[in-house]
């Protein structure tokens, strides 16, 4: 049997005693009951407090209208509320008059105790129910709303995608159709300007399909999550043949070249392959060999090296061989005090007409470099003329942290540590080793260790800079103040 | 001599109009860049243009807004939108604004060359 004892039931006082007393009946069975008179403000204990049923008790004389009730069954809050009728043999009722109470059932005033509870426990049981319902309703109203919420959002990224996608498409066909045309002048600085919007823009399309296709669902919304904090020129690496990659460029600038009357010349090993973001480390290659081109000297060459460094140490760092990239000319060369600075960006050589480049190129060269974990630097080429060598580890995937910074206890090198662990380097991670034998352990682990001891006084910007270079070893600490 | 036309770009992100500029220039245009509808309408005070090429995404004022002050202005300026967006109504819109064109992207310079010689001879 249904349990009473959470009810509350409102039995109207207007009852004049027929046989049981509805309250005191209730009241036995564990109810908590409250009597109050339709002409009280039955409202207010209704607002007062969670009412389970009401219990109209209907005067025998009939000295109650029903229309006493009509607030409340009028009113949508009541309606929810079962009601039960325990009528007077000599009152006939309209039952439209109680149309508006929700799961009224009548029952003679006179009926025993028994058929009351279990009434009144029915009713209660009805009311659990639609209030079950109505909650399982509204939860699945809400779920239904963030659903369609949630399903708005992924339609509006998508949307933002492929206007995003449109909108390099549109720069990448622009000026497509230029070259396409014939209004670009070959050779021109425009049409390098062209080439490389062009590969800057299938780059940029190429990494927000990326974004989505490389997720493990495309229909997950975690996908659209990461999508959102993706920086822009993250590294999206392959396998790629650098050999292949080089002749590709060279394909691409041999018109230039033949405006300027140089020869390409190149010395491939076909076995040099790296795992790179091939359109970003095509960006370096052309970048390189479009500078060797333009500054090289008129009717002179331009020569690119692909292969193997040979290994300078048994162990280490020094052991693992690293994929050389070489581009030289035979122009005038880059003079020595500058060999740093051209990397600099918005660096231009003193001679440099303002038509040949904004001075932007070899600054992302490097940046590129760097995100590979590779180094770039300028020397002179055999004989006369200028030299970039691109060095690139040919593998980071297995052992993304290549080098180790170990640490003394002290203020820079808490710094550091904190900066290392929050700044997602993929080069160094930071360690402070216990004693001696678990230093030794760690520098043997690694490519590469900076040891910093505890007085280090090299300003924390500095470190920072050197360990964007992995090549950068054995710092020195007391000569890089 | 004809004098040389006058065409405002009006893009947030004008690097993607870089192409065209360097289209318009090549066919004997001059060029002005805006980066956003307000101040579009600022640049056409200050140097009037013969014809407006504007974008949709914009802040401050988008190109739909911007293309009905424009067009409140100078009645008989064309405006051409050059929008990434290619949703139906967003071609509603562009008429409902006024525009005289709407170009979606990925777009042909040569197509809105075209388009220009048409209201500009």
């Amino acid at each position: 049997m249904t349990s009473l004892s959470n009810l509350t039931v409102i039995v109207s006082a207007t009852h004049r005693r027929l046989g049981i007393s509805p309250a005191e009946v209730l009241q036995r069975a564990g109810a908590e009951t409250r009597i109050c008179s339709p002409q009280l403000d039955l409202w207010a204990t209704l607002a007062d407090r969670t009412v389970d049923a009401i219990v109209i008790a209907v005067g025998e004389d009939d000295s109650v209208p029903m229309a006493v009730y009509a607030p409340l069954y009028e009113d949508p809050r009541s309606k929810a509320i079962p009601c039960l009728l325990l009528l007077p043999q000599s009152v006939s009722l309209n039952v439209a008059s109680v149309a508006g109470f929700n799961a009224v059932s009548m029952l003679p005033a006179d009926c025993d105790e028994s058929t009351l509870l279990r009434s009144v426990a029915d009713l209660t049981a009805v009311r659990r129910r639609v209030t079950e319902y109505e909650t399982e309703v509204r939860e699945l109203t809400e779920c239904l709303r963030n659903e369609t919420l949630r399903g708005d959002g992924l339609e509006k990224k998508l949307g933002n995608i492929s206007h995003d996608l449109r909108n390099m498409l549109g720069v990448a066909y622009g000026f497509s159709c230029n070259l396409r045309d014939g209004v670009v002048e070959p050779g021109s600085a425009a049409e390098r300007t062209h080439l490389l919007r062009i590969l800057e823009a299938i780059d940029g399309a190429t990494h927000l399909l990326d974004s989505l296709i490389g997720s493990p669902s495309r229909t997950d919304l975690r996908a659209v999550r990461r999508f959102s904090s993706m920086r822009p020129g993250r590294v999206q690496r392959t396998l790629v043949q650098v050999g292949r990659l080089a002749r590709e460029v060279l394909s691409l600038l041999q018109q230039k070249a033949n405006t300027r009357d140089v020869r390409l010349c190149e010395d491939i090993d076909e076995s040099v392959g790296v795992w790179a973001d091939a359109l970003k480390l095509k960006q370096v290659v052309v970048n390189l060999v479009d500078n060797a081109i333009k500054y090289g000297s008129r009717g002179g060459e331009v020569i690119v090296r692909v292969q193997w460094s040979q290994p300078t140490a048994a162990v280490g760092k020094g052991s693992r061989r690293l994929a050389l990239i070489s581009v030289c000319d035979r122009g005038p060369g880059v003079p020595e005090d500058l060999r740093e600075r051209v990397f600099e960006r918005g660096f231009r050589g003193a001679q440099e007409e303002p038509s040949m480049g904004q001075g932007i190129g070899l600054d992302l060269v490097r940046e590129i470099v760097v995100q590979h974990g590779g180094s770039i630097k300028c020397d002179a080429a055999e004989g006369s003329g200028a030299a970039f060598h691109v060095s690139i580890p040919p593998d980071l995937r297995e052992r993304d942290r290549q080098g180790l910074l170990v640490l003394r206890d002290g203020e820079t090198s808490r710094l550091l540590v904190n900066l290392l662990g929050n700044s997602d380097n993929p080069h160094w991670q930071a360690a402070a080793p216990k004693d001696d034998s678990e230093l030794a352990h760690l520098v043997r682990s690694c490519a590469a260790a900076i040891l910093i001891p505890a007085n280090c006084e090299t300003s924390t910007s500095d470190l920072l800079a050197r360990l964007g270079a992995p090549e950068t070893r054995n710092v020195d600490t007391g000569d890089s103040r | 001599m004809k004098p040389q036309r006058h065409i405002l770009l009006v893009d947030d992100h004008p690097k993607g109009l870089e192409f065209l500029e360097f289209r318009l220039q090549q066919a004997g245009y001059r060029t002005s860049i805006a980066q956003n509808g307000e101040l579009g309408l600022e640049a056409m005070q200050r140097d009037p243009a013969d014809a407006v090429i504007l974008d949709v995404t914009m802040p401050e004022l988008n190109g739909f807004q911007a293309c009905r002050e424009l067009k409140k202005l100078y009645k008989d300026l064309p405006v051409i939108i050059l929008t990434a967006k290619n949703e139906p109504a967003d071609r509603f819109w562009a008429t409902q604004c006024g525009a005289d064109e709407y170009v979606t992207k990925p777009a042909d310079p040569a197509v809105i060359l075209q388009k220009l010689t048409t209201y500009l001879g």
